[in-house]
C-alpha cells in the first residue's frame, strides 16, 4: 500500500516536471507558429551587428530610419549592439554558434580568416548584379587600398564603410605660445622633432607629441623612410633593413628627446584625451576622430599631413562590413547591406567610394562645427588619402600586434633594448609567425 | 516476500536517482561533457568556425617548443611560490590577532574581511591605479618612507611581485577559515601548557599549529589551485600593457595564455591541450600535498582513517 502510494506520488511528481517542461515549450511553439505564417506578409527583419550604440547616435539612427522607410514592407534593418571591447571574440562566438547578425562590422584584417572559414558570404554574384544600380556595389569606384583586405581568391567577402587616413592633429594655441610656425605640407620628421621639443614644457607636464605601445602605429615611421614590415610576397619580415631601422630610430629619438610623456604617465589613460586637454601639442589620429570637442565643449584643434621622411606616407584604418552566409533571404540581406553602405558614405570620414569622397565637405559629422568638416581640413584629408596605406592583412593579426608590442613598442619606449636588438627580435618572431601560418 | 523487498529496493533506487537527477544532469552536461569534449579537442586543430581536425598529439608536441608556454609556466610557478606561502602566513597572522579578546573585535574582523568581498574585477581596477608608478598611492607611500619606487606593471622584474602584493588584499577568506580553526582549539590545552611553563612561541608551535594543521592543509590546497588558475586580475591588469600580458609577457599567467590562445587566436585545440596540462600539474601538486600531509597534518583522535 505504502509502495503504491509513493509510486503514485512519483508519477504525480514526474507528471508535474514533464508539464513544467512541456507546457512552456508547447506555448512557445504555438506562439511562434502564427508568427511564421504571418512572416510572408510582414517585412523581413534584418539584423545588423556593430560596435555602435545606435541609441546614443541620433545620426546613425536617422540614417537607418531613412533606409527602413524607403523599404517599407520589404525589410527592416535592426541594429544589434556589441560593445567594442572584445568585439572580435564575441562576433566569432556568435558566428560559431550560428547566431551572428545578418551582416556585421568587421575589424580590419578579419576578412581573410573569416572568409577562409566560410563565415562570410561571397559577394561576387551580388556585386555583379547590383553594380549598376548602387555605387556601393561597384568595386571599381572604391579607393583600391580600401579593398585590399576584402578580396580572397579573387572574390570580395566584405566591403569597407570607412577608409580613415591618419593625420597630425595639433593645438594651434600651443604652437603660438611657443612662437612656432604652423605645420606646412612639406613638414619633415626632422622639423617635427624640433617643433615637438620646443612644445615640450616639463614643468607644466606638457609634451610635444604622444606615443603609446600600439598607437600611433610604428609602420608609419617605417614606411615614411621607404621601409616595409614584410617583403613584397609577405614571406619575410624586413625589420632589420636600413630603412626600417631609420623609422624605428625615429620612435627611439622621441623617447631620448623626452618629447613624449613617459609610459608610466599614460598608463590607464585615454591618450587622445591628453591632446584634447592641451597636455600634448600634437597627436597622430584618424581623420574621422575630428577632435572638435572635449567633454562636449568645443576645442580649437587643427590638422596637418603626417610629416615626411624620405617620402610622404600615412596609415589608414579600414572598417568593413560582411554578410553572414547563413542569413536567410540572402538577396534581400545584400540589398539592405548595400543600401546601408551607400547611406554610410554620407556619415563617415572618408567614404571609401571615391565619388562620395570627392564631396567630403558635405559629409555629416555630428561633432563638427555646423555638422560638417571645416573646409580647411578637406584638402588635407584628401591629400592624405593619396598616400594612405592600410596594414598588410594577415591571417593572424592578433599575433602580429602582440609581436609588435612585445618586441618593438615596449622595449623601445621603455628603453630596455636598442633599436637593432628590438628589430632583430621582432623580425625573428614575425618570420616564425609567417612560417607557422602557411 | 523477498521479491517484494527487492521491488521496493529497486523503486527506492529509482526514486533516489530521480531526486538527484538535476545534479546528475548538471554534472553530465556542464562538467563531464565539456571535460570529455576538451580531452578530444586537445587532440585536434579546431578554430570554432570549421569542424575539428584530428592531429593526434601535435598540440602537446607544439607546447614543448612554444616559448610562451614556458613563459606562462614560469610566471605562474613564480607567482604560486611567492603568493601562496606569503598569503597563508599573513592570513594566519591576522587570524591570530583577530582571535584575541579585545574591544571592538567584531568591527576589526569585519574591517579586515571586507576586501575579500570585493569582486576580482573591481579589485583589479582599483589596484591598476594603486600600482601606477607615476601617480599610484603605493609608490607615494614608498616614496614617503624613502624606499625605492618600482615601476611595477611596467617593469618585467616587478610584474609578478605586483600581483603578489595585490593578492594580499584577498587573504580575508583564508583568514576567516583560520579564525574558525583557531576558535576550535580547546582552551584546556593552552591552560595545561601554561601550567607546564610554556611561553607564547611554544604554545603556537606545539598547540596552535598542529591543531589547525587540517585548516592549513585545506588552505594550502586551495591556494595552489587558485594560484594556478589565476586569471581575472591578470586579464584586467594586463589590458593596455604590452600585448595584454604585461611588458615582455611578464604577466602571462597560464590561464591567461590559455584564454588568449583559445579566444583571441581561436586555437581551441591548443587551448584545450593547455587546459589538460594545467589540470595535470595541479593534480600532481595536490597529490604531493596530500601525500605529505601524513607528515604534518594532525587529525585529532589519531589516525585519519
Amino acid at each position: 500500500m505504502q509502495s503504491s502510494s509513493s509510486r503514485s506520488k512519483a508519477v504525480a511528481l514526474a507528471a508535474s516536471v514533464a508539464a513544467a517542461v512541456l507546457v512552456p515549450m508547447t506555448l512557445a511553439a504555438a506562439k511562434s507558429a502564427p508568427r511564421r505564417s504571418a512572416a510572408a506578409h510582414k517585412p523581413v527583419v534584418i539584423t545588423f551587428g556593430s560596435w555602435i550604440p545606435f541609441q546614443d547616435h541620433p545620426g546613425h539612427r536617422k540614417l537607418l530610419a531613412q533606409i527602413n522607410r524607403a523599404n517599407r514592407g520589404r525589410f527592416i534593418i535592426k541594429p544589434v549592439y556589441t560593445p567594442p571591447t572584445g568585439y572580435d571574440q564575441k562576433l566569432l562566438t556568435e558566428v560559431a554558434a550560428g547566431d551572428a547578425p545578418d551582416f556585421f562590422y568587421l575589424d580590419y584584417g578579419m576578412v581573410k580568416s573569416f572568409a577562409a572559414d566560410h563565415a562570410l558570404l561571397n559577394l561576387a554574384p551580388y556585386l555583379r548584379k547590383f553594380a549598376a544600380s548602387n555605387p556601393a556595389a561597384n568595386v571599381k569606384g572604391y579607393y583600391p587600398t580600401s579593398l585590399q583586405g576584402d578580396k580572397v581568391a579573387g572574390n570580395y567577402y566584405a566591403l569597407p564603410f570607412i577608409d580613415q587616413p591618419d593625420v597630425m592633429y595639433y593645438n594651434p594655441a600651443l604652437f603660438k605660445a611657443a612662437h612656432l610656425p604652423l605645420p606646412t605640407p612639406n613638414w619633415t620628421w626632422q622639423r617635427f622633432l624640433a617643433d615637438a621639443k620646443a612644445l615640450t614644457v616639463p614643468a607644466k607636464h606638457q609634451y610635444g607629441y604622444l606615443q603609446a605601445p600600439g598607437w600611433p602605429p610604428l609602420e608609419v615611421y617605417i614606411w615614411s623612410y621607404g621601409g616595409h614590415m614584410f617583403n613584397r610576397t609577405g614571406t619575410r619580415a624586413m625589420l632589420t633593413s636600413p630603412a626600417d631601422i631609420r623609422g624605428l630610430t625615429l620612435m627611439q629619438t622621441m623617447v631620448k628627446d623626452k618629447i613624449i610623456p613617459p609610459q608610466s604617465a599614460i598608463e590607464n589613460l585615454n591618450i587622445e584625451d591628453l591632446f584634447r586637454q592641451g597636455k600634448v601639442a600634437m597627436f597622430l589620429g584618424g581623420a574621422n576622430d575630428g577632435n572638435y570637442t572635449y567633454n562636449n565643449h568645443p576645442i580649437h584643434t587643427a590638422i596637418a599631413v603626417v610629416p615626411r621622411g624620405t617620402k610622404h606616407v600615412t596609415g589608414n584604418w579600414v572598417g568593413e562590413i560582411g554578410v553572414n552566409p547563413k542569413a536567410p533571404h540572402a538577396k534581400l540581406v545584400v540589398q539592405a547591406y548595400l543600401d546601408l553602405l551607400r547611406a554610410y558614405a554620407h556619415t563617415h570620414v572618408v567614404p571609401p567610394v571615391k565619388s562620395y569622397a570627392a564631396k567630403l565637405g558635405s559629409v555629416y559629422v555630428s561633432s563638427a562645427p555646423h555638422g560638417h568638416i571645416p573646409p580647411v581640413r578637406v584638402p588635407i584629408i584628401l591629400d592624405s588619402m593619396k598616400y594612405a596605406r592600410p596594414l598588410r592583412p594577415l591571417k593572424n593579426m592578433t599575433q602580429y600586434y602582440n609581436i609588435e608590442t612585445n618586441d618593438l613598442y615596449d622595449p623601445i619606449l621603455l628603453g630596455t633594448m636598442n633599436v637593432q636588438q628590438a628589430a632583430q627580435k621582432a623580425e625573428q618572431a614575425l618570420n616564425t609567425m609567417v612560417k607557422a601560418s602557411k | 516476500m523477498a521479491r517484494k523487498a527487492h521491488s521496493l529496493r529497486r523503486h527506492e533506487t529509482a526514486m533516489g536517482y530521480f531526486f538527484i537527477s538535476p545534479w546528475l544532469i548538471g554534472l553530465l552536461v556542464f562538467m563531464a561533457g565539456p571535460l570529455i569534449a576538451s580531452g578530444y579537442l586537445s587532440l585536434t586543430d579546431y578554430n570554432l568556425l570549421t569542424p575539428p581536425t584530428f592531429v593526434g598529439l601535435q598540440n602537446y608536441r607544439t607546447m614543448l617548443s612554444d616559448p610562451n608556454f614556458w613563459q606562462a609556466l614560469q610566471v605562474t610557478f613564480y607567482y604560486a611560490v611567492l603568493s601562496v606561502p606569503l598569503d597563508l602566513i599573513i592570513a594566519l597572522a591576522m587570524a591570530l590577532l583577530l582571535n584575541q579578546r579585545v574591544r571592538f573585535m567584531r568591527w576589526f574582523r569585519t574591517f579586515f574581511y571586507l576586501p575579500a568581498l570585493l569582486p576580482p574585477v573591481a579589485i583589479s581596477v582599483l589596484w591598476n591605479w594603486i600600482l601606477n608608478p607615476q601617480y599610484g598611492i603605493l609608490n607615494e607611500a614608498l616614496g614617503f618612507l624613502g624606499l625605492p619606487q618600482p615601476q611595477w606593471l611596467l617593469a618585467p622584474q616587478w610584474t609578478v611581485p605586483a600581483y603578489v602584493v595585490m593578492s594580499i588584499w584577498g587573504v580575508g577568506t583564508w583568514m576567516v577559515i583560520f579564525l574558525a580553526g583557531l576558535q576550535n582549539v580547546p582552551q584546556q590545552l593552552y591552560e595545561a601548557a601554561v601550567l607546564d611553563g610554556a611561553g607564547v612561541g611554544r604554545k603556537f608551535w606545539n598547540i596552535t599549529l598542529p591543531m589547525i594543521s587540517p585548516v592549513l592543509f585545506f588552505d594550502l590546497v586551495m591556494g595552489i589551485v587558485g594560484a594556478f588558475s589565476y586569471f581575472t586580475q591578470a586579464y584586467v591588469l594586463g589590458q593596455g600593457i604590452g600585448s595584454g600580458a604585461g611588458v615582455s609577457n611578464a604577466g602571462l599567467f597560464y590561464s591567461l595564455y590559455l584564454y588568449q590562445k583559445g579566444f583571441s587566436e581561436l586555437q581551441m585545440g591548443y587551448a584545450s591541450a593547455l587546459g589538460w596540462v594545467l589540470c595535470f600539474i595541479v593534480l600532481m601538486l595536490s597529490l604531493l600535498v596530500f601525500k605529505s600531509s601524513a607528515l604534518w597534518v594532525y587529525y585529532g583522535g589519531g589516525d585519519r582513517s
